[in-house]
């Protein structure tokens, strides 16, 4: 059963940071699982077949740590930029809840739509990109 | 016999792996074995890292799809700035490898 976190990430996931260490992790098991497929298709026992498999990709947690220090850089950005869209956000939301002078209200919404609306994008333009944003 | 990869060689030979086609890590990893006859030892998960940090420099460029088995899995292909790269390395390689058999062949 999802999670709540799960469940808002699924419907807004440029609202969160990027997905990176779970893209990655996705990627190097998927590697295992080929190898220890085909080592089955030629005659292994499934354990055997995975042992193998693991022996021959090297320490997992130790790949996947050098994976995410190449990306940390672009991490750091990412969060940043989220960060500070998503005080634009709450600033502009504040502004909407907050005003009673008229035409401030409308200024507010405009505020934050277009901070969500730039978030967007970048997640848009970015999707396919396995340091910032994850897959499918 | 089965011999080390060479340092600084993987991403050569990632590089014209993918001038195949776009492939994901495990079918680099298998081309390279079948290619030449499974002499070159890689240890599988090296092969990441070189993907990441060859992706970063904008060599390669990545995206999810679905494997011949019908999994998930990302694919890489070669870039223009990644072909150019190889070209480099290509006659890079063959310099070296000129001037080596040269002195090996010294009597």
């Amino acid at each position: 059963m999802l999670g709540i976190k799960d469940k808002v990430y699924r419907l807004f996931p440029f609202l969160f940071g990027p997905a990176a260490p779970r893209c990655i992790e996705d990627e190097l098991r998927f590697h295992i699982e080929m190898r220890t497929q085909e080592n089955i298709d030629s005659g292994m026992a499934p354990t055997e077949a995975r042992q193998d498999a693991e022996k021959r990709f090297g320490n997992l947690e130790s790949i996947k740590s050098d994976c995410l220090k190449i990306h940390s850089d672009n991490q750091f950005a990412m969060k940043a930029l989220n960060c500070f869209l998503a005080i634009v956000v709450a600033f502009g939301l504040m502004l909407r809840l907050t005003s009673s002078t008229r035409g401030i209200g409308p200024a507010g919404d405009l505020i934050a739509m277009s901070a969500i609306l730039l978030r967007l994008l970048i997640h848009l333009r970015l999707k396919g990109s396995p340091d910032l944003e994850h897959g499918p | 016999m089965k011999v080390d990869l060479l340092q600084g060689t993987l991403d050569m030979l990632i590089l014209k792996a993918l001038s195949k086609g776009p492939m994901h890590g495990y079918a680099v990893v298998r081309w390279i074995q079948q290619i030449t006859d499974d002499v070159l030892r890689v240890e599988e998960g090296s092969l990441y890292p070189a993907l990441h940090r060859l992706e970063k420099r904008r060599w390669i460029s990545s995206s999810w799809g679905v494997s011949e088995n019908n999994r998930k899995a990302k694919y890489y292909k070669l870039t223009a700035t990644g072909r150019k790269q190889l070209a480099a390395e290509l006659s890079s390689w063959q310099r070296r490898t000129e001037a080596i058999t040269k002195i090996m062949q010294t009597v």
